[in-house]
């Protein structure tokens, strides 16, 4: 008998939930494999697995080639009856997110995404009422749903209120560049101005160092099209932007440089733009070398 | 003024004032697409139980006569913070599990206001709390190992004050 593919497997009345038990944990494996689910279904004493196929998301389920599958009753057994076998798994939160609503757009919507009552987004917004410190030294702490909703924010504001400015590995180069405000798009927690070219911070953090000149960027395949969406625990902001103002010119900075290539690239900004370079050395620089 | 009917989840027909009404979203809409006339039909909302609905109504009562909350989404976003007015404290005094379908049904009914409310009541329920005091507070169970508690910790040691 093919493991997976379409199958016909006759079972016991007894046997039948051990069995469903199985086909959830297979589920995984699927996955695994690249198939993107599987459905069962009860007729008499037969369950019938097949793989399914339906594309992308599950909320775009639309009908998958069924070969000698008879109707479905499989869809007829009450929640609670669900909730049993899924207890028996021992399933968190997050395994059946992960494991169990995407067996079919049956258990999809079977399954509501919430946690404590709440959907993920709405557990955002309220931890968009946090200070960051809150928000990565003890919510993400509590449990690792809610360390994925403060690692993975969708919201602009959580997004705003996690930003660390941080740079990651293997961004030690430094770049000097025309920022033209077409090119960048920054970070949620940092509007542009497009007037002006100016980014300002707007960001809730309280502990968050005010810079009016820099603007914040990831350095993507695609050059400064993506704007960070930098949280606190993984941060994926490569780089930073420090931009003269009325120079247009600008420079990115990172962590792995040392003070010295910094300072010797200042240094040359300064002779080639003369007076405008003891911009630099005030709360930009500071800044920076927080990160050193 | 006018009256509509609202139907609960478990049919329950309460008559509220449509200017109430109108402080969600997906009923001002709903009113709109039909013309505004449904005066002799309940609208039904089947996600919220009479209860629950009582209490949105009693919150929109309240505060009919606030200005419309700016319709972008994130617009006073910058402004966020845990301040609750004196009123919506007392309101919000319910017990958790009201307190988490009262939040469910302002969003569902889309009232923008009420959800911050609540989602700043929740913000206050975990406030200055520790991990596990939240995870008593919410019924959560401690699924990290502790090496992954450890592993977080150290993540996270430079932001500890």
């Amino acid at each position: 008998m093919s493991r997976f593919g379409t199958n016909q497997i006759q079972l016991s009345r007894v046997c039948q939930l051990l069995w469903l038990q199985l086909k959830l944990r297979c589920a995984s494996e699927f996955h695994t494999l690249g198939i993107p689910a599987i459905d069962a279904s009860l007729k008499g004493s037969r369950i019938y697995l097949e793989s399914s196929k339906y594309h992308s998301k599950m909320y775009q389920y639309s009908g998958y080639p069924r070969v000698n599958v008879a109707p479905s009753r499989i869809y007829s057994l009450p929640k609670e009856i669900w909730d049993e076998i899924i207890l028996h798994l021992d399933y968190s939160f997050l395994e059946i997110q992960t494991i169990i609503r995407p067996v079919s757009y049956y258990f999809y919507s079977l399954y509501s995404n919430s946690f404590c009552k709440l959907p993920p987004y709405l557990w955002e917004r309220v931890f968009a009422n946090l200070p960051f410190t809150d928000l990565v030294t003890t919510i993400s702490l509590t449990c690792n749903t809610f360390r994925r909703i403060i690692t993975n924010p969708t919201s602009p504001t959580l997004q705003s209120i996690l930003l660390r400015e941080s740079f990651g590995k293997g961004t030690a180069r430094i770049y000097a560049r025309r920022i033209a405000a077409g090119d960048v798009h920054v970070h949620p927690a940092l509007s542009l101005s497009r007037e002006t070219n100016n980014v300002r911070w707007t960001g809730t953090g309280e502990d968050h160092r005010i810079v009016d000149t820099l603007a914040l960027t990831c350095l993507g395949a695609d050059g400064f099209r993506k704007y960070s969406k930098a949280n606190a625990t993984s941060p994926p902001v490569e780089c930073l932007q420090v931009r003269i103002p009325g120079v247009g010119r600008s420079v990115t900075v990172s962590k792995k440089k040392i003070i010295a290539e910094q300072e010797r690239r200042i240094k040359k900004l300064r002779r080639d733009w003369g007076g405008l370079g003891h911009r630099l050395s005030g709360s930009n620089l500071r800044w920076n070398r927080q990160f050193q | 003024m006018s009256t509509i009917k609202l139907l609960s989840s478990d049919n329950a027909e309460l008559a509220v004032d449509k200017e109430v009404a109108e402080r969600s979203i997906l009923i001002k809409n709903m009113l709109e697409d039909v013309g505004g006339d449904m005066s002799d039909q309940a609208i039904p909302i089947p996600n919220v139980n009479e209860a629950v609905l009582r209490k949105v109504i009693e919150w929109c009562e309240h505060h009919k006569s606030d200005p419309p909350p700016p319709a972008d989404e994130d617009s006073d976003s910058r402004k966020k913070s845990t301040d609750i007015e004196e009123w919506d404290q007392k309101f919000m005094q319910v017990d958790q599990e009201m307190l988490f379908e009262i939040i469910l049904a302002a969003n569902y009914l889309d009232i923008k206001p009420l959800l911050d409310v609540g989602c700043k009541t929740v913000a206050n329920m975990i406030k200055g709390k520790s991990p596990e005091e939240i995870r008593k507070t919410f019924n959560i169970q401690n699924d990290f190992t502790p090496e992954e508690e450890d592993q977080i910790r150290r993540e996270n040691e430079w932001a500890e004050e």
